[in-house]
């Protein structure tokens, strides 16, 4: 926030004050400069409160340790002299001057918190769903971001957002509670099971030095077919973290993703690119829904067991022990189950706990892509059914713009 | 000796009266023990509680240094395997963790079980159950509280409610975090959350009857002569927590076996699944939980008050002030659960939160100045209760300036579930509560046990405990402003450096308090036989023996003089020679 004439605005005490929450303060504090303007004054208030702190324990502190070292015994004596026990004048004063700072607080904290809940009315609306263990971007057309990348210990989505626009985010949940964070945006909100909750934000101007898009930043830049997203190539970009702050459950620490803020027009485009689909395949499409929504609990490497059954073993096995005794088959009825109503069939040995998806959350397409997926990853399928669903539909359609 | 008149035939200092001191064993041991399992003594309950508290403390704080020791290394699960695959073994015996979630599994089981035994069966009961249940009668001049057989109900109660959080523990553990917050704890199909919510209702109980006893207690037997106001501080503190009890406690009963039902019998109440709301839940559970702050830190600020004048020798600065603000702070306190949910509640209810919110402040501050005003032209002295008063008002002051941040509401949407909050709430329930039951416990251990203890060891172990807690628990502001969220088994690389100065700090921690354990032992097994009034006190417990005889006072002490009047009052049986270390340099006077 160095530099910034609004928050110099603020600053009534002058330039010492101003130097005291930039640099290292700031820093040590906030890591990095807020990425929006709504974020500089919570962090102005952050460092006003942090000085105002320190000043007052600091005073009380050093009167409490001069009458320590003044007061002691092997000075004084075994007997005190006598003194006032209390002291009308004093007592309303440290009463009555504290609330006053306090009222500065909590109207100061009450217009932050307005101007991070109320967006303005050309802000773009993103729907943002979470479950047991992902977060999900749904942009205006419906469509979902492809990309991806790693977060901890795991990858984790992206979701692309344009610089300068005000993006409103409403946000439900799909099963228990999670709350949506983004540290670099000061913004945080509970993502409820059975209410909407709301944030906005607007990005800052990228910075002069961002760093740019490539390949390895985005593979999609190079993996996708028809290089669809080949615009991407040397963009600028700043990421910034996205967890859930609202204790979920295992993977709760792994439940987080990245926010990606680029140009506006390139955010455009992108939106075009991911809202067209004429380039995937169909166990493509697929994957990219189980990157999001499903890797958190279901593993699709040989042996691995996590949370949830894993997928190599899924379509096409004859005999899934259930648990409570009997067997299912791996089939289209199985998955549509086991998605829609998951409590349904339980396999023997995992717990009942996935979060079900109704068509709702989850289409009857999405559904197919993510069964086309299972054909491709299972050892039950032939070479044939997973080349066939790998296909990427030779349309004449062109590559979005 | 012109406090009070404990009797005629009282005799010299030191003599003692007909009745033996209530730690005298019985013929044998195995009727010692039962005369222990069947007293209705309130100093015997009182010293089970304190120990039964310790124990679990240690327990508790072991579990704490396990989640510290996890988060040494920023990611879990490296090459296929947990990080720390001992523990997991300890958790899932014969099985190996193949998948981050399943070690997660681990770390979650013990931060909840960490926090629901800290909060539930150390914070809550520790001052009010050990040292309130002995010394309430006894600096009220009573034999006993209003019913000690209620009293001993009590403590079969908290055993019970123990036993079942360690069945829980023992057979499969619990993953929702001590808050149990629906609908993951209602829904999720992992370990025994019914039972460790029936463990934390089955103490619930044992919180009520005490608290209820208390309170009758307090107005009922007060010795002649002691009006509300000529009470000692820690007695009015444990008054206006033992109201707390009997108010918020039954609410989180309630809540936890509608939690219960939910479970077993799916009632939808809190999962929306079932028709439920969530957030109805975190009201219930917040109108419990926030009073109970103060249950947890009012009787701390009772001990802190009354060691300060003690120890300085003055009477104490706003006597009424201080007393005032505790009800203050009882009353305010049942106004102020929302500020728990400004993530979840709406617009209109978080701003009414905050506002209440910093309506608490104000009583809090204005105790902390009283105290400090109480150094001024006071004669200090350096010892481990002293010292420990100190700790808690410099790590006090630091746990409540650190709650503005998260009462202004710009701010605390973005520290709100950070470890910004997890250093807040150590600072206030460890640096607050358990500093001052340390404080407390040091300087009333004479009375209690009969024996001083090390002076030079127990500052050793304060200042440990001091310099670990602080590298603890301040590298945590930064990592919460920084990005990081609690309970959180894994995190991304850029907090590593904060989290391992933050566990460096732990083991300082626990090096203070063995030190701490070590000088108590030594105390028991050979301390010097401690005098009547080691510090020089004016309150009624330091007329008894050391330790007191089973009935308290030969006879109903009749109180002539406020508990603080040290400039117009000689303390009932106290020599400053008595007690050589703060003896050097103190003959000037």
């Amino acid at each position: 926030m160095s530099g910034s004439t609004d928050i110099q605005a603020f600053d009534t005490p002058g330039a010492f004050l101003a130097s005291m929450t930039d640099g290292f303060w700031h820093n040590l504090w906030f890591r990095a400069p807020a990425g929006t303007k709504n974020g500089e004054a919570t962090d102005w208030m952050g460092m006003w409160l942090w000085w105002f702190c320190v000043a007052w324990f600091v005073v009380l502190m050093a009167i409490m340790f001069y009458f320590v070292i003044r007061y002691r015994r092997s000075r004084v004596g075994p007997v005190a002299p006598a003194s006032s026990a209390h002291n009308t004048p004093i007592e309303l004063a440290w009463t009555v001057i504290p609330s006053l700072f306090l009222v500065f607080m909590f109207f100061k904290g009450f217009w932050g918190y307005i101007d991070n809940i109320v967006a303005p009315a050309h802000a773009t609306e993103i729907k943002v769903e979470a479950a047991k263990w992902s977060w999900r971007f749904i942009y205006p057309t419906g469509a979902e971001s492809r990309s991806t990348k790693e977060l901890g210990s795991a990858f984790q989505r992206v979701f692309y957002v344009p610089e300068g626009k005000p993006v409103q985010l409403r946000i439900k949940s799909a099963d228990v509670m999670h709350a949506l964070w983004i540290p670099d945006f000061r913004i945080k909100a509970d993502a409820l099971p059975n209410r909407y909750t709301t944030l906005w934000f607007e990005s800052k101007p990228l910075p002069a030095d961002a760093p740019k898009l490539n390949a390895e930043v985005d593979p999609l830049i190079k993996t996708a077919a028809k290089d669809k997203f080949k615009f991407l190539d040397g963009v600028p970009y700043q990421d910034h973290w996205l967890f859930c702050a609202e204790y979920c459950g295992e993977a709760h620490s792994e439940m987080a993703a990245t926010v990606r803020v680029v140009p506006a027009d390139i955010y455009k485009k992108w939106l075009d690119a991911i809202t067209d689909k004429s380039d995937l395949a169909p166990a493509e499409y697929g994957k990219t829904i189980y990157q999001a929504q499903c890797s958190s609990c279901h593993s699709v490497e040989e042996g691995k067991t996590n949370t949830g059954p894993n997928w190599t073993e899924l379509w096409g096995n004859p005999s899934i022990p259930l648990a409570g005794g009997g067997t299912a088959v791996g089939d289209a009825n199985y998955v549509r189950d086991s998605v829609r109503n998951p409590a349904a069939k339980i396999h023997a040995g995992f717990p009942n706990s996935m979060t079900p998806f109704p068509a709702a959350s989850l289409s009857d397409d999405q559904l197919e892509a993510i069964m086309a997926y299972m054909k491709y990853v299972s050892k039950f399928t032939t070479q044939e059914v997973k080349d066939e669903v790998m296909r990427v539909p030779a349309t004449d359609a062109a590559p979005a713009k | 000796m012109t406090t009070v008149d404990t009797s005629k035939s009282g005799g010299a200092h030191g003599s003692h009266g007909h009745h033996g001191s209530y730690l005298e064993p019985r013929s044998s041991f195995l009727a010692t023990i039962w005369d222990w399992a069947t007293t209705v003594d309130h100093k015997k309950i009182g010293v089970m509680y304190l120990f039964a508290v310790l124990f679990l403390f240690f327990v508790a704080g072991v579990l704490a240094l396990m989640v510290r020791t996890e988060l040494l290394t920023p990611v879990r699960f490296v090459d296929g395997k947990v990080v720390g695959q001992e523990l997991f073994s300890l958790f899932y015996p014969g099985e190996e963790a193949t998948s981050v979630n399943k070690g997660n599994t681990v770390y979650n089981r013990i931060f909840t079980l960490h926090g629901a035994i800290m909060v539930f069966m150390v914070i809550v009961p520790s001052i009010p159950s050990s040292l309130g249940n002995f010394f309430l009668p006894l600096m009220i001049g009573a034999k006993d509280v209003a019913f000690p057989k209620l009293n001993l109900l009590s403590w079969y109660i908290y055993v019970i409610g123990s036993l079942f959080g360690i069945a829980a523990i023992t057979q499969g553990g619990v993953e929702t975090g001590w808050t149990f917050y629906t609908p993951y704890s209602s829904n999720t199909d992992f370990g025994q959350v019914t039972l460790m919510v029936l463990a934390a209702f089955i103490l619930g109980f044992s919180s009520i009857l005490t608290g209820l006893n208390f309170v009758v207690t307090v107005h009922k037997l007060r010795a002649p002569g002691m009006g509300w106001f000529d009470m000692p501080l820690f007695v009015w503190a444990t008054y206006a927590t033992a109201i707390i009890q009997v108010l918020a406690t039954p609410v989180i009963g309630i809540t936890l076996l509608l939690l219960c039902l939910e479970r077993v019998f799916k009632i939808g109440i809190f999962d929306p699944a079932l028709g439920g709301d969530p957030v109805l839940y975190q009201h219930f559970f917040w109108f419990y939980s926030h009073p109970v702050v103060y249950v947890m830190i009012l009787p701390g600020m009772g001990i802190i008050s009354d060691v300060l004048a003690v120890q300085s020798r003055k009477h104490i600065f706003g006597y009424k002030a201080i007393a005032f603000s505790s009800l203050g702070i009882a009353a305010v306190s049942f106004l102020v659960w929302g500020h728990h949910m400004f993530t979840s509640m709406g617009e209109i209810a978080s701003v009414v939160f905050s506002g209440l919110t910093f309506l608490v402040a104000i009583p809090t501050a204005v105790k902390v100045f009283n105290w400090i005003s109480t150094l001024y032209k006071g004669t200090i002295a350096m010892n481990t209760p002293m010292l420990y008063t100190l700790i808690f008002l410099f790590l006090f002051s630091i746990g409540g300036l650190t709650g503005l941040p998260l009462a202004t509401m710009s701010t605390d949407m973005h520290l709100h579930d950070t470890y910004f909050v997890v250093a807040h709430f150590h600072y206030v329930m460890m640096g607050g509560t358990i500093m001052a039951l340390m404080a407390g416990l040091h300087h009333w251990w004479p009375k209690m046990f009969g024996r001083m203890y090390n002076e030079f060891g127990g500052m050793v172990g304060a200042i440990l405990v001091f310099i670990g807690f602080n590298v603890t628990f301040f590298t945590q502001f930064f990592l919460g402003t920084q990005g990081m969220p609690r309970r959180y088994a894994s995190y991304v690389t850029e907090f590593q450096t904060l989290h391992q100065i933050s566990t460096v700090g732990s083991f300082i921690l626990l090096l203070g308090f063995l030190v701490h354990l070590f000088v108590f032992i030594h105390s028991l097994m050979a301390g010097a036989k401690a005098p009547k009034n080691p510090w020089g006190g004016l309150t009624l417990e330091w007329v008894a023996d050391s330790p007191p005889e089973t009935h308290n006072f030969p006879h109903e002490p009749l109180v002539k003089n406020g508990p603080y009047d040290f400039e117009s009052t000689v303390p009932p049986h106290w020599d400053p020679k008595d007690y050589p270390l703060e003896n050097a340099g103190a003959h000037k006077h």
